[in-house]
């Protein structure tokens, strides 16, 4: 091969155990997911419909899995090199910024693209059905592989930008979180709504706003997948876009993937090399307006620069140390957190107030639901995968074991460190809940269902993650393994929710959203879709027995690794 | 200094499966005394350390700090020993300060009296200046020398550093040196760990030399000299001019075969060692001089740690394959110890293979405070390309 890096990229990653696992699982899954739905008659609906839902369930996962696993390699790629100070050879030998980049977004892509092979199996059993076309099929595939390639991309410019693999990791992430997901809010809104209340406060056309929620959601590609698979597009009541949303999608994705490009090669350039060490400045030693700059633009008290106090006697000296070291468990990081918590928090009360006489009261505690459940599946996870996995790379551990400090002690910081850190956030987008009781005071058991769902997942995640960071040395692959569980969880088990009637009874869908705590949030909720179903307690009681069995996993861990060799 | 032991190690063995990390290892360590701990990589200097500070258990055989046993009194252990590792364990966001801060914590260092202490390990160490910076932005020797004080917080009796002075440029050396010697001043009892030689033979009051596991020597560097040097090398420098082969000639004549004559026309030097005391070599330079050759300087070559350590572990033969090199182990053992070293750091100091290398001298007794036991040539094996053993070719 003319580039070497695409070469030792992807004989690299095929190397390794972890590549062959993902590819296992991922046509396991598939051929489960197959075998699960397969007709176990003779007879196959002539319009098609089984095969359609067993498409749309296909291409769901395909498009899941390629949100979970299709990250985990080129997140890695430039932020390792850059730890294993391989990334300075690269960039003093004649090899050009583009051509690391071109190396770099070939071997992870050639890896996503693998996946996709292995799935044509599958694809070509949902073809054998019937009433499907190889164009529609052609389509779905060139729409996943659009994804996995804008997915690398993104990966690969924030692994460019960071410090550490883990930190790369949790926050490709969140983006591709809040690319795929979150973008789709304003569309939910605001399709086929009358927004004159929205355009007389700020002043934009109603087709204005429509147009930039549209073209929003097109950076994500599940409207694309939604089109392919003949599924209502999201929010699509009343007034529909004229626009294919798979091309829509395509430009989207172009865009972000020709931005990402251009922020990943300006940072392989060698000056990024060129850079003096923190001086360390501190408030203190400022002078007096610059102290009192601060002071003012910080509330003093959120100053990341100012001097910190001794750890008091009565304080967990582990949980202010995971404070400390967190980048958002400082004090200013938090404010901003649970800032734009609050505001978001009253962004959904202004539109549940303005909004009721358009939508369902239960539509709008079901965005609540899925905000919050977002936030925790989103932070959870990426804040206790490190938490024992994190001590163990840095050589922490061994400095911890020399302490007096029991296990105990060390395991309770770390999780009250990650445990507060959710609270303030959950607490923080509680007002919304305010207004919905004001509005309906007869949803006060749905909310109370809703929180206590809510303290549930947020526990159940915690200690997942946790758990995960006790058993994996490396945080990468506890980061990844704890985001596959809770994700997987939460998304995937919906999958079978999509295929109900013709894939799936009713009864099994149910069965299969009891331990999916989205969906049981949502039922108590009364979430259009999911009134239907009776999820609690039983998904309480899932979620309280897997919580206590990662709680054990990350005692009988940090219990073995404490104890002498 | 006090009679009574601060370390003792008694037949002090640790085996991982068949591996054996640390075989029979009886060490005495008294109050105030810095020991120079050196040996390959693999040869079992970080699992004695491990034990000694109670993050490993030996298989048999006892180790004591203080009077207390290092296996059963673990938490009254950490709080009388100070531990560096070789790896520093720097927190993200921290400064130089919090990062104390947080281990005075930790050892229950009140607050009332942490700051002042932190102060004082900071004054110790050099490292007041670096107070406000953070721990990730330092340089190697800056943290080498924050990890110090780390270890000083709760002001431990015995100090234990692994390679501290590694990575370290020449001025940064020399402060370490002199950070350890105070500590010594203080009444600290010092083991250290090092493969910089020169560093250690300048602060240490003894030294054991271990590979594979097995004690070669301890003693001062005085007595495992003297053990050491059963031969004496001489270098003859001659004047311009004068015929080198001439000088070597008479070396061979003189010393008779047993001489090992190396001579450098280019450099106008003739290299001998031989066994010939004081008295023969002075007959030696009369001859010289009276056969007419010039010589400008007549000088033995003094015998250092480096040159001890090699010939104790057998390294200075010709031919001999590195001692700490995967013999006739286990394939799988061998690419477990591998694994294992790549996933950890508790590992990586013995995860090296090791076979029957140096067999025959591990049968021998050690029945002296100062043991020399010269490894001899058989005990090592070299490694080929294809991973097979064979013998050295000397």
């Amino acid at each position: 091969m003319a580039n070497p890096i695409i070469q030792r990229e992807l004989i690299t990653t095929l190397r390794q155990p972890r590549a062959a696992l993902i590819q296992i699982a991922f046509v396991a899954a598939l051929a489960a997911l197959v075998l699960a739905v397969w007709p176990d008659t003779a007879t196959v609906n002539l319009g098609g419909r089984q095969a359609q839902q067993l498409l749309s369930v296909f291409v769901y996962g395909l498009l899941v899995g390629l949100m979970l696993m299709g990250p985990a390699f080129p997140a890695m790629a430039i932020v390792r090199e850059r730890q294993r100070g391989t990334l300075t050879l690269l960039l003093i030998s004649p090899l050009t910024p583009m051509s690391i980049l071109i190396g770099k977004i070939t071997g992870a892509l050639g890896f996503i693209l693998l996946l996709l092979l292995l799935s044509l199996p599958g694809a070509a059993a949902c073809y054998a059905m019937g009433g499907i076309s190889l164009q529609q099929l052609a389509v779905a595939y060139g729409v996943l592989a659009l994804a996995a390639a804008q997915y690398a991309m993104l990966a690969l410019w924030v692994s460019s930008r960071v410090k550490s693999t883990d930190g790369a990791l949790r926050i490709t992430y969140g983006l591709i979180l809040l690319l795929s997901v979150i973008v789709l809010g304003p569309r939910l809104m605001t399709q086929g709504k009358d927004l004159a209340g929205i355009t007389a406060v700020v002043l934009v056309p109603q087709q204005y706003i429509h147009a930039a929620a549209d073209w929003l959601a097109a950076l994500s590609p599940i409207p694309a997948v939604m089109q392919i698979v003949g599924h209502e597009s999201v929010g699509a009541r009343g007034l529909e876009s004229q626009i294919d949303p798979v091309a829509r999608y395509g430009i989207m994705a172009g865009i972000t993937i020709v931005l990402c490009a251009i922020g990943t090669l300006l940072r392989l350039q060698p000056k990024v090399t060129d850079r003096p060490r923190d001086k360390g400045m501190v408030t203190d030693e400022q002078t007096a307006s610059v102290r009192t700059y601060r002071r003012f633009m910080y509330l003093f008290f959120f100053d990341p620069k100012k001097r910190t106090g001794s750890i008091a006697n009565y304080e967990n000296p582990v949980m202010m140390k995971e404070f400390r070291t967190r980048t958002f468990g400082r004090a200013h990081w938090m404010a901003r957190i649970i800032g734009i918590c609050l505001i978001v928090s009253l962004i959904l009360m202004l539109l549940a107030t303005v909004g009721t006489m358009w939508v369902d009261i239960g539509y709008m505690g079901g965005v609540l639901v899925i905000f919050q459940m977002g936030l925790i599946i989103l932070i959870a996870p990426a804040m206790s995968a490190a938490l024992i996995s994190g001590e163990l790379e840095s050589g922490g551990w061994t400095l911890l074991q020399m302490t007096p400090i029991s296990a105990r002690t060390i395991v309770v910081g770390k999780l009250l460190s990650v445990a507060w850190t959710l609270l303030l956030l959950l607490l923080a987008t509680l007002p919304g809940y305010g207004v919905l009781l004001v509005i309906d005071e007869g949803r006060q058991g749905q909310v109370m269902d809703v929180l206590i769902s809510l303290s549930l997942t947020a526990g159940f995640c915690l200690l997942v993650g946790a758990a995960c960071s006790s058993v994996f040395r490396r945080t990468t692959a506890a980061t990844s393994a704890a985001y596959m569980i809770v994700v997987g969880l939460c998304i995937v088990t919906l999958l079978p929710w999509l295929g109900e009637g013709s894939l799936f009874g009713r009864q099994v869908v149910e069965a299969i959203l009891t331990i999916n705590p989205l969906a049981a949030g949502l039922a108590a909720m009364h979430m259009p879709g999911m009134t239907e179903y009776q999820l609690l307690p039983a998904n309480w009681i899932f979620l309280g027995v897997g919580s206590v069995l990662a709680a054990l996993v990350l005692w009988l861990r940090t219990w073995e690794l404490t104890k002498p060799q | 200094m006090s009679d009574q032991p601060v370390v003792k190690t008694v037949q002090l063995t640790k085996r991982y499966g068949e591996f054996t990390a640390l075989d029979s290892l009886d060490l005495e360590l008294r109050k105030g005394q810095i020991l120079g701990y050196i040996g390959p990589n693999g040869a079992g200097k970080t699992t004695t350390i491990k034990i000694l500070v109670g993050l490993a258990r030996p298989t048999s055989g006892q180790a004591y700090i203080d009077g207390l046993d290092c296996t059963t009194d673990v938490r009254a252990i950490k709080r009388l020993v100070g531990y560096m590792p070789d790896v520093f364990g720097a927190y993200d966001n921290m400064r130089v300060r919090e990062y104390l801060d947080f281990f005075g914590a930790a050892f229950k260092i009140p607050q009332k009296h942490r700051a002042t202490r932190i102060g004082e390990v900071m004054d110790i160490t050099g490292t007041a200046y670096m107070s406000d910076l953070y721990v990730e932005a330092l340089s190697h020797g800056m943290k080498q020398r924050v990890g110090i004080a780390r270890t000083l917080l709760h002001d431990p009796s015995v100090l234990i550093f692994d390679e501290p002075a590694n990575g370290l440029d020449p001025a940064a050396r020399i402060d370490m040196r002199q950070v350890l010697l105070r500590l010594a001043e203080m009444g600290k009892t010092l083991i250290v760990t090092s493969h910089i030689l020169p560093e250690l033979s300048r602060i240490c009051d003894v030294v054991a030399i271990i590979t594979h596991g097995k004690l070669r020597a301890f003693g001062t560097l005085d007595q495992i000299m003297h053990q050491v040097r059963q031969r004496r090398m001489v270098l003859v420098t001659l004047a311009q001019g004068h015929d080198v082969d001439a000088m070597a000639n008479l070396l061979r004549e003189q010393l008779g075969p047993d001489a090992e004559i190396k001579p450098s026309p280019q450099e106008q030097q003739v290299r001998f060692s031989s066994t010939a005391d004081d008295e023969q070599l002075s007959r030696l330079l009369a001859a010289a001089v009276g056969a007419g050759i010039g010589v400008a300087q007549f000088n033995e070559v003094p015998l250092d740690l480096e040159d001890a350590f090699l010939e104790v572990t057998g390294l200075g033969h010709a031919g001999a394959g590195p001692a700490d090199a995967p013999t006739d182990a286990p394939a799988e053992q061998a690419d477990e110890e591998t694994d294992a070293a790549e996933e950890s750091t508790d590992a990586e100091a013995e995860s090296v293979a090791e076979g029957e290398a140096g067999s025959e001298a591990d049968d021998e007794q050690i029945d002296e405070e100062v043991e020399v036991e010269p490894a001899e040539e058989d005990d090592i094996e070299d490694t080929d390309e294809n991973g097979e053993t064979e013998k050295p070719k000397t």
